[in-house]
């Protein structure tokens, strides 16, 4: 459920930082969520996301926000942040700085912005603007994810073409084939350039087939990863014992 | 070089049903190396020989369809930044003597106790060496998901990484600079194990986890770098002796290459952790299977004597049960992955509504 000032755990508390991220839309670009969440992590402040319906669109609007706030939730709790989602309408600008006001603490404002948007100025916290640079270019995300879809579709069609082509010169003459490649001695080089060249045909078709079928590696790992190898060095820094030397000027004065 | 396997009249024809089940097992033991790296072959060769494929033919043939595979999971992993190329050619360089030595002290046992001595000393090699290993990473891995999944270095890694014994060597990808003596009896293991069981990796991932210190992750990528490279060395000699029977290589290739990929693939969803867990769990149920098969061995030597149907039942459970450990891994990996996806889907869903 989505939860409005007053009603949260922390989000009127005013005892812990906040990063408020805000946004015209029920969601947010992945720029603006990754950066807002890495640096909470990092910084261990709370990330309270707020949802300004400017269009007035009403309960549609806070339906859709509330439909997507148990994914923040996920993703927040799974790193340890701890979180809130608000709503509020009517001019961007004013909707932050009253939120500003209301929940405390708030050290950063991350706005999630179009191209199209008007730069806001005026707030009382440093605020930085996220700007999505997918809008415009080419016909934005959803066209590209297309016609990368084409291209994954013509390369597994090719290339399991080949494999199939392959397997079928391999097996048709499969005789002739057994007797070459099992005389031993320098021979031995057909079936080993024969199972490396299928590998590759068939090892790029198997990829691209998984590709076409949705299934790729998350390719937050090595962020995440590399986010908690900066935790951990900061960390050591921290714990790192210093030298103090303390050299008496008068060590050898005779008093 | 003459032709041992007396040419092709010795390689068997093939039906739809063992292209079917060929293709199958394949899928599944490419899907656990791309995730464990290793796994897989130790259920291929008595799969084929199920089939009547003979014993040499199917050990080639396994292992004239590993290093394919291996190579595809390895510049896949290598892809997401999980191989640490240097650690992988220093093991392999010392698991090469391990395998002289593992074939060596084979070749002893057969000639002194024959065939049923070697099954007996290969199947308590399995038992002794799944069974401590494997219980070991079982513990590590059941305290790994106790701590958010995340792998911490082994007391004992720490210890020999503070050893300054020249040369050192740093290993970038897995983050860790230790001497070149602690490595060579890791990669040596890996090699007699992979003489004597042929599944090196049950002794190489754990070794790198333990004893060099580097993560569950970077380890079990790291090993289909030198499964890859063992296993062409061992595929080029059995191709010059002519014991290769390429079609079955090609048929569980096409099952194993989609397997590995998806194998690798998963371990970039799941936990640190869940590697270790399919790992012990595969280990400790082979071990289970194999200990079933001993009481044959030691029927045959004459230390006991068990009924002929008894035998043949328990020589049924082992295999079944082999094929289980197979199966068993590659659910949990399907099914952690599934999990995992679930869970960053609401990531990704977030992420592209944004866009909208």
């Amino acid at each position: 459920m989505l939860k409005e000032p007053g009603q949260s755990g922390f989000a009127n508390t005013g005892s812990s930082r906040k990063i408020l991220m805000a946004g015209k839309s029920t969601a947010f670009s992945e720029q603006a969520l990754n950066h807002c969440l890495h640096l909470a992590e990092r910084l261990k402040y709370d990330l309270v996301a707020l949802h300004v319906d400017t269009k007035l669109e009403g309960s549609g609007f806070a339906l859709r926000a509330a439909d997507l706030e148990r994914y923040l939730s996920a993703e927040t709790d799974r790193r340890g942040v701890r979180s809130n989602q608000l709503v509020r309408s009517g001019d961007f600008e004013q909707a932050i700085e009253d939120t500003i006001q209301e929940i405390k603490r708030v050290e950063l404002v991350v706005m999630d912005l179009d191209r199209s948007d008007e730069e806001v100025r005026g707030l009382t916290v440093p605020a930085v603007s996220i700007i999505n640079s997918t809008i415009g270019k080419g016909g934005g995300m959803a066209a590209r994810n297309e016609s990368s879809r084409v291209r994954t579709l013509v390369r597994t069609a090719g290339y399991g073409a080949l494999s199939a082509a392959c397997y079928a010169v391999v097996f048709s003459n499969a005789d002739a084939v057994m007797r070459s490649f099992t005389r031993g001695g320098w021979y031995a080089a057909f079936p080993i350039a024969t199972v490396l060249g299928f590998s590759f045909v068939h090892g790029a078709f198997a990829s691209n087939l998984w590709s076409l079928l949705g299934i790729e590696a998350f390719k937050k790992d090595r962020l995440r990863q590399t986010e908690r190898k900066v935790i951990e060095k900061r960390k050591q820094l921290r714990k790192r014992p210093r030298l103090y030397a303390y050299v008496n000027p008068f060590h050898k004065m005779d008093v | 070089m003459h032709d041992i396997a007396g040419g092709a009249a010795n390689f068997i024809d093939l039906n739809a049903v063992s292209i079917l089940f060929l293709l199958f097992i394949g899928f599944i033991g490419g899907l656990v190396s791309g995730f464990i790296g290793s796994g897989g072959a130790f259920v291929l060769t008595p799969g084929m020989m199920s089939l009547g494929i003979p014993g040499t033919i199917a050990v080639a043939s396994n292992m004239c369809h590993k290093f394919p595979k291996a190579m595809v999971g390895a510049y896949k992993r290598f892809k997401y930044g999980q191989v640490d190329m240097k650690l992988g050619l220093v093991l392999a360089v010392s698991a090469g003597i391990g395998v002289q030595l593992g074939i060596r002290i084979q070749q002893i046992v057969l000639r002194n106790w024959g065939p049923a001595g070697s099954d007996l000393y290969v199947s308590i090699s399995f038992v002794a060496v799944l069974l401590v290993v494997g219980a070991y990473v079982l513990k590590d891995a059941l305290s790994g998901s106790r701590k958010d999944g995340r792998d911490t270095v082994s007391a004992l890694a720490r210890r020999l990484q503070g050893i300054n014994l020249p040369p050192m060597i740093h290993f970038k990808t897995a983050d860790v600079r230790i001497s070149l003596w602690f490595t060579v009896p890791v990669g040596f293991a890996t090699g007699m194990l992979a003489a004597t069981i042929a599944v090196g990796g049950f002794i190489g991932v754990p070794g790198m986890i333990y004893i060099i210190g580097a993560s569950g992750l970077v380890s079990s990528a790291t090993e289909l770098v030198i499964a890859f490279l063992m296993g062409m060395g061992g595929s080029i000699n059995w191709a010059m002796h002519g014991m290769v029977d390429i079609r079955v290589v090609l048929i569980i290739l096409a099952g194993s290459l989609m397997g590995v990929q998806l194998g690798a693939i998963g371990t970039t969803y799941v936990k640190e952790h869940m590697i270790k867990m399919v790992m012990a769990t595969i280990m400790l149920v082979v071990a289970a299977s194999r200990m079933l098969a001993i009481p044959e061995y030691l029927e045959r030597l004459g230390f006991i004597a068990v009924s002929p149907k008894t035998l043949s039942i328990l020589s049924e459970v082992s295999f079944i049960t082999m094929c289980s450990a197979l199966l068993l891994g590659a659910v949990i990996i399907l099914g952690s992955m599934w999990k995992a996806r679930r869970a960053s889907a609401g990531f990704e869903a977030l992420a592209e509504a944004g866009t909208r």
